[in-house]
C-alpha cells in the first residue's frame, strides 16, 4: 500500500472546509478540490497524494487515481515552478498562437510538454481557455495572459526569470 | 442594423470592482432577489419565467421554464450551475462571470426560491482562476448581507450556494457529465433515460442544471418583468437578449448583445468592424465549435436558434468563430476534430474509438497523406457515431464539424488529396453551392453531398 | 407477463426484465459486450442498440440493456439502422484491438471474435498507427493484456457491485483510457478471478489458465466446487484426465454468476495429491499394500470378528462431509443392516472462516461440501455418539469414509479411533486417520464422483466426474457395495441415480427427490424455499 502524504495544518483546514461543502454522505464530491488542494501543496499528483486524498474521502485509492488522471489539470508529474499553457484551438490557431507556442519554446529550449533543466518553466498547449476574444491567450500559472506577441512573451518570461 | 443592446452589457456597478457587492447593491443589485423573495410566490416565479419565454444559454436552446417544470416532484432538489464554459469560440460565459458575479448568485437564488432548492453549486471550470476567487468571495459577501444562509430577508427560506471547481475537462460541460462530476466520479455523461437531471440528478436527486447565462438572464427577468422581457427577441428564436461573442479574423473581437433577430452579416460586417484587412470572408461557424459551418452565402441568416436550424445549423453558445481567405479548411477541420478528440470522455465505443480515428485521418490529409477514399471513409465514420452515443458529445464537436465543414468544402479537401499536399482554395473554388449539399432534419449538422455533387466530385 | 412486438412478430415475455435478457428467454441473441446479466447496465458499449417505437410510427435508437420489458413495446432488432450500427461498433472495437486471436487464450470463446463473425466487415479501413500499451499485472491471480481490452467495464463494475472492494478502476481519459490498479492495492480479494471469466475478450486472463490447450479440445463437466458448504455450481474443462479450469456455472439460488478463487483453484490440490494406489492392511503393525480381495477379506473378517466377539452394537460407522449422499447413505444402511448398529457419526472439519461479499456472495465456514447431506444420511452431525462409544467401550469397531486431503484429526479423535480393535477407512491419502486403520480403501476424490450433495441451504445438488479414479482407487459407493454383499446383505444397486431413489423413500425431506428432479440446477430438500438466496 502506497503510504499516503499528509497534510500540513493550515491545508488540513481547509480541506476540513472544502468537505463541508457537500453532504456528509458524498464526501466523493470533494474529491476534485481536494485534488487541487493537493496540487497547491505538493505541485502534482504522485500516488502519495491521491492515498492522501482517498484517505479524506473514505474511497478506494483507485477511485481517486481515476479522477486525478482523467483531468488535463492535475499534474501527473512534477512540473516547473511556472507552467506556460498556450491555448491552441480554433479562434487561438487563426489568431496566430502556433508562433507565440514556436516563440516560446525556442526561447526556453524545450518542447511540448518539458520542463527546463533549471525546473523554472514547464510547456504546455491548452484547450480552449474561453477568451476567444483576445486571442493568442497563455495561461502562467493561475494567471491568463492576452493579446499575445512575440515581444509580450519576452515580456513575460523576462518578468517570471527576475521573479 | 438591429439595434444593440445595453441589458446584460450595462455595467451594474457604475466602474466599481464587478465583485464589490455595495456598489452593485447600490446600482439596484440584489433587487430582483427581494422582489421575487418578498413578493412572488414559488408558482408566480416559475409562471414568470415559463411567460418570459426564455430559451437556456447553454447550447441546446432548450426552454427554460419547461426544465424547471419537468423537475421532478420529489425533495430535496438541487441546482448546478453550468460555468464550465469549454465550447471552442465561447467566451461569453467568462465575461458575465468577471464582470456580473452577482447578477449570477441572484438568478441562482431566484432558480432556487422559486424550485424548493437549498443546496446549490456553480460549476467554474478550473482554469478560471481568478473567477473562482471572485465567486467565492461574491457569495461569501452575498451571505455577509443575508442573501445566502438561513431564514433569507426573513422569509424562512434557507439556501447555500457553493463554488466547485472543474479541472480542465470539457465532456463536464455536459449536463450529467457535470453532475457525475460534481459527485466525484469520472464525469462519463449518463443514459438519457433514465437520467434526466430533472428526474433523477446529483446524488440521485431531482436537479435543474442550467447555464450561467441563464441564471444571470432569469435575475433579469424579475427585473424586468417577464412582459417587457418577451418583448425582446422572438419566441422562436428566443426572447431576451442574447450575448454574440465573435473571434477569429474580425477586426474587433468581443461581445455583442443583440436581440435573436440580428444577422451573422450585422454582427461580423458592422457590430465586428468586418474582416481583418478587409479580406473576404470563407466560412463562419455561428455558434460555437460544435455549431455547424455557414458559406459566405448563408450569412444573412438572423441569429436566432430557429433561423439558424433551419440551416442545419445551431444557435448553440453565440460563440462565432470568423474564417477569412487564408485560412485552409483542413487545417481549420483538423483543429476541431484534434480538439474532440483530446476531450472525448472514452466512456462509449463510437466516440471514444471514431473521434481519434478521424482525427488521425484528417492529419495525414494535411500531411499531403490522404487517400483517394479517405473522404467517404470520413464521412462514413461520422454516420457510425451519430445517433449512437450515449451523449452528444460524439455527434456534437465529434462528428457535425466533420461532417459539414467536409461537406461544404469538398473542393478544398479533394484539392489536398489530389495534389498531396495542404492547399488553400481561392474563396470561391473552396465551397459548394447550397444547391449541391443537403440537410437531413431533424439533427443540425446531418449534411451530405447531393447526388449530382457526388457523382461531379468523383 | 407483457406482450411484445419483435421484427413485426408478437412475443410474451417478463414484464420489467431488460431486452436482453427478454430476448435470450426467446432465443434471440442481442449481442453485447458491456452488459452482464450479474451486474447493473451500463451501456457503454454501445453494441446492443436496437429501434424502438418511441412514438406511434416512430422509431428510435435505445440500449437493450437498459430498456425495462412493458407491455406493447414494439422493437426492430434487424433494421438497417440497427445492423449498421453493429457493423460499426465492431470496426471501432477491432481498430486497435491486436490480431493476435491465435494466441490469445480467449480464443474460442471471445465475444469480440463471435461478434466480429456475425457482424464484423471482413476486413479493416484502419491504415492509421494502433495503439499498444503494455501489459499489466494485477494481482496474484489476474494479467490484463491492455491491448486487448474494449473497456466495457464489466471489472470494475465486478469490483464496486459485487466484491465491494473497489481495486480496478479506469484511469486515464479518451482513448487513452485504461483499467489499472492503485500501487500497491492489487486486485487481490475472494472473488479476483471472476472479472477474467466476465471479461468479454481475451484482456483479462489468470495466471492459472495461460497458455494452456485451447479451449475448443476440452471436455466441459458440469459439477459441484468440493471447497465450501455453499456448493458453488461449477463446469470444469478437462482433457486428458486432468483438469485445466474451473469456472461457476450460473446458479441464481446458490452462486449467482460468480465462485470463489479458493474454489476455484482448489482442483489443484486434489489434482495433484499423493493418492494411495492400492488398498493397504496392517500387518505386523504396519500398513502394506495389498491387493482387493486381500483387503476386502480383512476387512470382512475383522468385522465380523468385532461383531462376533462385542455384539452388533459394538461396529460404529462414521460419515464424511466429502461423501456423497449416496456414499453416506450406503454406509448408514451397512451399518444398520450388515452390523446392526445405530451408532453413527460425522467426522466434521473444523469450521473456518466466513464471508460474504458485499452483493451477498457467501463463502461458507464449513469447509466440505456436504456435512448437511452426510448429517441427512447418517441422523448424526458430529462424532459426540462414537466418541461416547468408545470411551465407555460399547463400540470397539469403526468404518469410517474419509476422502478429505486437508483434513487432519483432532488429538482426541486420534486417541480414541487409537484404542479401536478394528478400523475400517476409505480415503484418497495416507492421511493420519488412515494411518490408525487396519484396512485402508482407496476412495475417489470429489472430483471422480458422481452423486448428489446437500449444500448448506438445504439444496440438493449433482457432482459430475471429471475423470476415472485415480491409481488404484475405487468408488465410495462400490467398495461399500461389496462390503455390504460380503456381509450377506442385499445393498440393492450401486448406481448413484437408484441410491438416490431409494433415498427419497426412506429419509425425511429427500422424498420424491430424483436426478432428473434435481437436474443441473439442484432442488431444495423438503421443498422447502431458500430463505434467501445466496448468489448475489
Amino acid at each position: 500500500m502506497t503510504a499516503p502524504l499528509e497534510f500540513t495544518d493550515a491545508a488540513r483546514e481547509r480541506a476540513v472546509e472544502i468537505l463541508s461543502r457537500y453532504p456528509a454522505e458524498y464526501k466523493k464530491s470533494a474529491v476534485v478540490p481536494l485534488l487541487h488542494l493537493a496540487q497547491e501543496e505538493w505541485g502534482y499528483i504522485s500516488p502519495e497524494a491521491m492515498a492522501c486524498v482517498a484517505g479524506l474521502i473514505d474511497c478506494s485509492p483507485v477511485k481517486v487515481a481515476e479522477i486525478a488522471t482523467f483531468y488535463p489539470m492535475f499534474n501527473k508529474e512534477p512540473v516547473g515552478e511556472n507552467v506556460l499553457a498556450v491555448c491552441h484551438t480554433l479562434p487561438c490557431a487563426l489568431t496566430g498562437c502556433a508562433g507565440i507556442f514556436d516563440h516560446l519554446s525556442e526561447r526556453l529550449g524545450i518542447g511540448l510538454g518539458e520542463t527546463t533543466e533549471d525546473g523554472r518553466f514547464t510547456l504546455r498547449k491548452s484547450e480552449c481557455l474561453a477568451a476567444c476574444d483576445r486571442g493568442p491567450v497563455l495561461l502562467v500559472n493561475r494567471r491568463l495572459h492576452t493579446h499575445l506577441t512575440p515581444d509580450k512573451v519576452d515580456e513575460i518570461i523576462d518578468g517570471l526569470e527576475e521573479g | 442594423m438591429a439595434a444593440a443592446l445595453e441589458i446584460l452589457t450595462a455595467d451594474p456597478t457604475a466602474g466599481a470592482d464587478p465583485g464589490d457587492i455595495d456598489a452593485y447593491i447600490a446600482g439596484g443589485g440584489y433587487g430582483a432577489v427581494r422582489k421575487a423573495l418578498k413578493s412572488m410566490s414559488q408558482a408566480e416565479l416559475i409562471e414568470e419565467i415559463n411567460a418570459s419565454g426564455i430559451k437556456g444559454r447553454g447550447g441546446a436552446g432548450f426552454s427554460t421554464g419547461m426544465k424547471w417544470n419537468l423537475c421532478a416532484d420529489r425533495y430535496p432538489r438541487y441546482l448546478c450551475a453550468n460555468a464550465d464554459e469549454s465550447e471552442p469560440g465561447s467566451f461569453k460565459d467568462r465575461l458575465l462571470l468577471e464582470t456580473k458575479p452577482h447578477q449570477i448568485v441572484e438568478g441562482m437564488i431566484i432558480t432556487c426560491y422559486a424550485l424548493g432548492i437549498n443546496l446549490g453549486y456553480i460549476y467554474i471550470r478550473g482554469e478560471f482562476f481568478q473567477i473562482i476567487d471572485q465567486m467565492e468571495a461574491a457569495l461569501e459577501d452575498a451571505r455577509k448581507h443575508g442573501f445566502l444562509g438561513a431564514d433569507i430577508l426573513d422569509t424562512g427560506f434557507d439556501l447555500e450556494l457553493y463554488v466547485h471547481p472543474g479541472a480542465g475537462a470539457y465532456i463536464c460541460g455536459e449536463e450529467t457529465g457535470l453532475i457525475e462530476s460534481l459527485e466525484g466520479n469520472r464525469p462519463y455523461p449518463r443514459l438519457k433515460p433514465p437520467y434526466f437531471p430533472a428526474a433523477i440528478g446529483l446524488w440521485g436527486q431531482p436537479t435543474i442544471v442550467n447555464n450561467v447565462e441563464t441564471m444571470a438572464q432569469i435575475a433579469t427577468i424579475v427585473d424586468m418583468g417577464a412582459e417587457a422581457y418577451k418583448e425582446i427577441g422572438s419566441e422562436e428564436d428566443t426572447t431576451g437578449p442574447r450575448l454574440f461573442g465573435l473571434c477569429g479574423h474580425v477586426k474587433n473581437p468581443g461581445i455583442y448583445e443583440y436581440d435573436s433577430g440580428v444577422t451573422l452579416r450585422e454582427l461580423i460586417y458592422d457590430a465586428a468592424g468586418g474582416i481583418r484587412d478587409d479580406n473576404r470572408l470563407k466560412g463562419v461557424i455561428p455558434g460555437g465549435i460544435s455549431a455547424p459551418i455557414l458559406t459566405p452565402e448563408e450569412i444573412d441568416t438572423p441569429m436566432g436558434f430557429g433561423a439558424l436550424g433551419k440551416l442545419g445549423s445551431m444557435g448553440g453558445t453565440g460563440g462565432i468563430i470568423v474564417m477569412d481567405e487564408t485560412t485552409s479548411m483542413v487545417d481549420a477541420l483538423l483543429n476541431a476534430s484534434s480538439f474532440a478528440a483530446h476531450e472525448s470522455c472514452g466512456q462509449c465505443t463510437p466516440c471514444r474509438e471514431g473521434v481519434p480515428w478521424m482525427n488521425d485521418i484528417l492529419r495525414r490529409i494535411q500531411n499531403g497523406k490522404g487517400r483517394e477514399e479517405d473522404l467517404d471513409l470520413l464521412l462514413d465514420i461520422c454516420k457510425q457515431i451519430h445517433g449512437h452515443t450515449v451523449c452528444v458529445f460524439g455527434q456534437a464537436p465529434g462528428v457535425w464539424p466533420v461532417r459539414t465543414i467536409l461537406v461544404k468544402y469538398w473542393p478544398e479537401f479533394r484539392a489536398c488529396i489530389e495534389r498531396k499536399e495542404l492547399v488553400v482554395l481561392p474563396v470561391d473554388e473552396s465551397y459548394l453551392r447550397p444547391d449541391q449539399y443537403e440537410h437531413i432534419p431533424p439533427l443540425p449538422g446531418n449534411f451530405r453531398l447531393k447526388a449530382e455533387e457526388a457523382d461531379a466530385a468523383g | 407477463m407483457a406482450t411484445i412486438t419483435i421484427d413485426d412478430r408478437q412475443y410474451t415475455v417478463e414484464e420489467g426484465r431488460n431486452l436482453i435478457d427478454a430476448a435470450a428467454d426467446l432465443g434471440i441473441d442481442i449481442p453485447h459486450f458491456c452488459y452482464h446479466p450479474g451486474l447493473a447496465p451500463d451501456g457503454n458499449c454501445r453494441m446492443c442498440l436496437t429501434e424502438m417505437e418511441i412514438r406511434p410510427g416512430q422509431f428510435g435508437i435505445v440500449t437493450s440493456c437498459t430498456i425495462r420489458i412493458k407491455d406493447g413495446m414494439n422493437f426492430r432488432f434487424n433494421s438497417p439502422a440497427v445492423l449498421d450500427n453493429r457493423k460499426g461498433i465492431m470496426e471501432f472495437l477491432l481498430i486497435n484491438h491486436p490480431l493476435d486471436c491465435p494466441w490469445c487464450d480467449q480464443a474460442g470463446e471471445c465475444k469480440l471474435q463471435d461478434h466480429s463473425f456475425d457482424h464484423g466487415r471482413g476486413h479493416s479501413r484502419f491504415v492509421e498507427t494502433k495503439r499498444v500499451p503494455p501489459k499489466k499485472d494485477l494481482g496474484p491471480h489476474i494479467t490484463l493484456y491492455t491491448t486487448r481490452c474494449i473497456l466495457c467495464q464489466r471489472c470494475t463494475r465486478f469490483c464496486d457491485e459485487i466484491t465491494g472492494t473497489s481495486e480496478l478502476g479506469v484511469v486515464q481519459m479518451g482513448s487513452k483510457s485504461e483499467i489499472a490498479t492503485f500501487e500497491g492495492v492489487p486486485l487481490d480479494n475472494k472473488m479476483s478471478a471472476n472479472v477474467a471469466d466476465i471479461c468479454p475478450v481475451g484482456a483479462l486472463v489468470t495466471k492459472d489458465f495461460l497458455y494452456k490447450p485451447r479451449i475448443w479440445h476440452y471436455e466441459k463437466v458440469n459439477t459441484l466446487c468440493p471447497g465450501c458448504a455453499t456448493g458453488c455450481n461449477t463446469t470444469l474443462e478437462v482433457l486428458h484426465q486432468k483438469i485445466y479450469r474451473t469456472r461457476p456455472r450460473h446458479n441464481e439460488a446458490v452462486n449467482g454468476h460468480w465462485m470463489c478463487d479458493e474454489g476455484r483453484f482448489c482442483y489443484h490440490d486434489w489434482q495433484d495429491a499423493d493418492r494411495l494406489q492400492s488398498p493397504l492392511k496392517r500387518v505386523d503393525g504396519e500398513l502394506r499394500q495389498v491387493t482387493w480381495p486381500d483387503a476386502m477379506d480383512a476387512a470382512v473378517s475383522g468385522i465380523r470378528s468385532v461383531l462376533d466377539g462385542e455384539g452388533d452394537s459394538a461396529m460404529g460407522v462414521v460419515g464424511s462431509s466429502m461423501a456423497t449422499n449416496e456414499e453416506n447413505y450406503l454406509l448408514s444402511k451397512l451399518g444398520k443392516e450388515a452390523f446392526g448398529s445405530s451408532t453413527t457419526g460425522l467426522n466434521r472439519k473444523p469450521d473456518g472462516e466466513a464471508w460474504t461479499s458485499k452483493s451477498g456472495f457467501r463463502i461458507a465456514a464449513d469447509k466440505a461440501p456436504n456435512s448437511r447431506g452426510a448429517g441427512d444420511m447418517l441422523g448424526a452431525d458430529s462424532l459426540d455418539d462414537i466418541l461416547r462409544g468408545i470411551g465407555d467401550g460399547t463400540i470397539r469397531g469403526l468404518y469410517v469414509l474419509g476422502g478429505d486431503i486437508g483434513q487432519t484429526l483432532p488429538p482426541e479423535v486420534a486417541e480414541a479411533f487409537g484404542k479401536l480393535d478394528f478400523l475400517v477407512v476409505h480415503d484418497v491419502r495416507l492421511s493420519d486417520l488412515a494411518d490408525l486403520a487396519d484396512v485402508v480403501f482407496p476412495g475417489a476424490i470429489p472430483f471422480e464422483k458422481n452423486g448428489t450433495m446437500t449444500n448448506a441451504q438445504g439444496r440438493v445438488q449433482r457432482l459430475n466426474p471429471a475423470f476415472p479414479q485415480a491409481g488404484g482407487a475405487r468408488e465410495d459407493g462400490a467398495i461399500l457395495g461389496y462390503v455390504g454383499q460380503r456381509m450377506g446383505i442385499e445393498m440393492g444397486g450401486t448406481d448413484p441415480a437408484e441410491i438416490l431413489e431409494e433415498i427419497s423413500g426412506r429419509v425425511e425431506g429427500y422424498g420424491g427427490l430424483t436426478y432428473d428432479l434435481v437436474g443441473d440446477q439442484g432442488v431444495m430438500k423438503g421443498g422447502e424455499e431458500p430463505s434467501e438466496a445466496a448468489g448475489g
